[in-house]
């Protein structure tokens, strides 16, 4: 059902103002007719602005996102202490935030610098594996070693030079005390290790860089080390610093835990002040007085009233009055559906939102949707595993959606022990094995026409109450082309509805003028509706009422499939392959039952039916209103 | 002879708008997806859009039984 909606006007003293606009929130039932994000925010907005820009991003440093689990306390109790919008109150919150920020920032930064120093000792010790025997040996004989990334091939030339000038120095060395190791990477790289006497070090520097050497340093720590002295002080490195990493992590862990929360609830109180402080700069100032305007649901107006009047007396004036022809598009569409259906109300969230003055097909989808489904699965057993799957999901999860999927599936399971008990079905054919389960109905993968008769039935009164509710919403909405249109389909679908009762002889033969009159009548509907195209589209009506036919359809290969599972256990015999194979392949079937029943029944709604009177064009109801947890997103 | 004949023209009736249907699924869906993306409020339409071509194999199944119930 549609809500009604009243025009609702409030005049107000400016000093009222924000204890007033305080209140409206409180109450969340009033769709305000301005935009305020048209106006321009005060002072304290745009600072409060930056503080919810602040705590979203300490939020998202922190790598907190569980919106919809900030308890409640937690939200009541920040916004107890940001009950006030002054200047200490803003200040106090900006000093807390940027201390916070201070904190984070430095063990991100701590963590950031260990990880790039733990990265820069595993690549130089990469890179010194490459040259562990040449080093340990040539550091044992006094030797200074040096490593370089080598541009050519191959290096014998300055490395012949180099020997020279030791052996020109030194004639008593015989020159093969320069040795080196010239290590091509996996990743195509060069790499050399040279090995001289300490004093050497310079000449072997220029020469090196002369063949454009360049020299690898061990990293910033070790960089003035002899591998000997920096090797076990890098392998020890290497070992402590992932220890300080994951203590950091842990630090981090255990903020998020206790800080998402309280810095989320703080974003979302914030963004409730911005709002208010918006409202407040946007509502219409004459001298002392203010206006708010919006829209309230009828059914909310009373209270509304009385709580406006009883806190602030004659110092606010209401007023209300009922939305005009040409204000329809403006004024939001609020449902509101008895308890059993409002679940289904998910289904029109996919849908352009439904104009005020169109028709809520909630009920219907609601009792259609599990039968449809049912009607697909129909077996006892796959019912009841439904059923355990929707009463989980609904105490399981918090979220608004998640409980109304477990009804649906709640519902689904009913309807599919229901079909179950009519065709004589439990896991298959396991009922009729062990109680001797006999349908109240047939067995429907053994008797297939009936079933497909039965379903295009479905699919005939289905989409016949989906034209009617066309001509009724043609009819509100003054569409003329509209309700001739579905009238016209009315007439047709009534026309052959005739003409296969008298072919079953069900009414005597003389009487066959009904079907003609009908039909004629019906064409000429059509074509006065919608020209060609209506005539085009009844032809295209005939093909939905036959696409229920996949209600027989899904419900046979589902039927067969719980079959064929069954009988590996007669082929294979009570083994743990055969019961396996049986279990994998109900699980299967399950799955395939669930997900194609839900889809296709979907399908049916929102193809044969909805589409058939379904028009959007509508605004969504919004009241203004506190956050409240679970159902509040962050966009 | 007759009734493999009749078999394979039940199992071509299925087979064949599958075929087209999945090949309209597939293009649909994917354009779908990146509409999606870019104005998720058409989410509605787009699955519409994505269910319409299975009514084919749904015809297809209505004529592979009869076939099979009106000849084998």
């Amino acid at each position: 059902m549609i809500r009604d909606m009243l025009f609702f006007g409030l005049w107000g003293l400016v000093g009222d103002r924000p204890r007033i606009i305080g209140k409206l929130h409180d109450l969340g039932v009033v769709h305000l007719h301005e935009e305020p994000l048209e106006y321009v925010s005060p002072e304290t907005a745009a600072e409060m602005k930056i503080l919810r820009g602040k705590a979203l991003g300490l939020l998202e440093s922190l790598g907190w996102s569980e919106w919809v689990s900030i308890p409640r306390e937690v939200l009541e109790e920040e916004r107890a202490l940001l009950s006030t919008s002054d200047e200490t109150m803003i200040e106090a919150v900006e000093e807390s935030l940027d201390s916070f920020s201070a904190r984070l920032s430095g063990k991100s930064r701590m963590k950031a610098d260990l990880e790039i120093k733990l990265n820069s000792i595993k690549g130089a010790l990469r890179t010194i594996s490459h040259f562990d025997t040449f080093i340990r040996d040539n550091t044992r004989s006094g030797l200074e070693i040096s490593i370089w990334w080598a541009q050519k091939a191959s290096i014998p030339e300055p490395a012949a030079r180099i020997r020279k000038i030791v052996r020109d120095k030194n004639p008593l060395e015989k020159g093969d005390g320069i040795p080196y190791l010239l290590r091509v990477t996996p990743g195509g790289e060069r790499i050399l290790a040279i090995a001289y006497p300490p004093e050497f070090r310079e000449v072997v520097r220029e020469i090196l860089l002369s063949e454009q050497c360049i020299p690898w340093m061990l990293p910033g720590d070790y960089e003035s080390m002899s591998f000997r002295e920096a090797l076990p002080l890098m392998e020890a490195a290497l070992e402590e610093i992932p220890r300080g990493i994951d203590e950091i992590d842990r630090n981090l862990k255990a903020a998020r835990r206790e800080w998402g929360p309280k810095l989320g609830a703080l974003y979302v109180i914030l963004d409730e002040k911005v709002e208010e402080a918006l409202v407040e700069s946007g509502s219409e100032t004459r001298g002392e007085v203010f206006r708010l305007s919006g829209w309230v649901p009828a059914d909310e107006k009373d209270e509304l009233a009385t709580r406006l009047k009883t806190e602030f007396g004659e110092r606010l004036f209401l007023r209300w009055r009922e939305p005009q022809p040409g204000e329809w598009p403006e004024v939001p569409t609020s449902l509101k559906n008895p308890r059993y259906f409002q679940p289904f109300e998910l289904f029109l969230k996919l849908m352009p939102v439904i104009s005020y003055k169109g028709l809520d097909p909630t009920v219907l989808i609601g009792l259609f949707f599990p039968l449809f489904g049912g009607c697909m699965v129909g077996d006892m057993g796959y019912g009841l595993v439904i059923g355990v799957l929707g009463f989980w999901l609904r105490r399981k999860d918090g979220r608004r959606i998640m409980k109304d999927v477990g009804c649906i599936l709640l519902y689904l399971a009913a309807w599919s022990i229901f079909w179950g008990a009519a065709y004589g079905e439990v896991f298959g054919d396991l009922g009729h094995r062990f109680f001797h389960l006999e349908p109240l109905w047939l067995e429907r993968s053994q008797v297939v026409l009936p079933v497909m008769a039965f379903t295009v039935g479905l699919g005939f009164a289905h989409v016949f109450l989906g034209f009617l509710m066309g001509v009724v919403q043609g009819l509100r909405m003054g569409q003329r082309h509209l309700w001739m249109e579905r009238l016209g389909n009315v007439v047709v679908f009534l026309a052959l509805l005739s003409v296969m009762v008298q072919v079953k002889g069900w009414l005597p033969g003389r009487l066959f003028t009904i079907p003609v009159t009908l039909l004629v009548l019906g064409l000429v509907l059509l074509l006065a509706g919608g020209g060609m195209g209506g005539l085009v589209e009844a032809l295209g009506s005939v093909g939905n009422v036959l696409s229920y036919v996949r209600i027989a359809a899904i419900g046979l290969s589902s039927a067969i499939l719980a079959t064929v599972a069954n009988s590996f256990v007669d082929s294979l015999g009570i083994t743990f392959f055969g019961v396996f194979m049986a279990l994998a392949i109900h699980l299967l079937n399950f799955a395939l039952a669930v997900a194609g029943s839900s889809l296709h029944s979907a399908r049916l709604q929102y193809v044969e039916f909805l589409g058939k009177f379904h028009a959007g064009g509508g605004t969504l109801y919004k009241p203004f209103s506190r956050r409240e947890p679970g159902l509040w997103k962050r966009h | 002879m007759e009734k493999a004949l009749i078999a394979l023209a039940a199992a071509l009736a299925v087979a064949i708008p599958a075929m087209a249907t999945a090949y309209a699924q597939a293009r649909i869906g994917s354009v779908g997806a990146g509409t999606i993306a870019e104005k998720p409020e058409t989410s509605g339409i787009i699955i519409i859009l994505e269910a319409l071509p299975e009514t084919m194999v749904i015809l297809g199944f209505v004529v592979a039984v009869m076939l099979i119930l009106q000849f084998a």
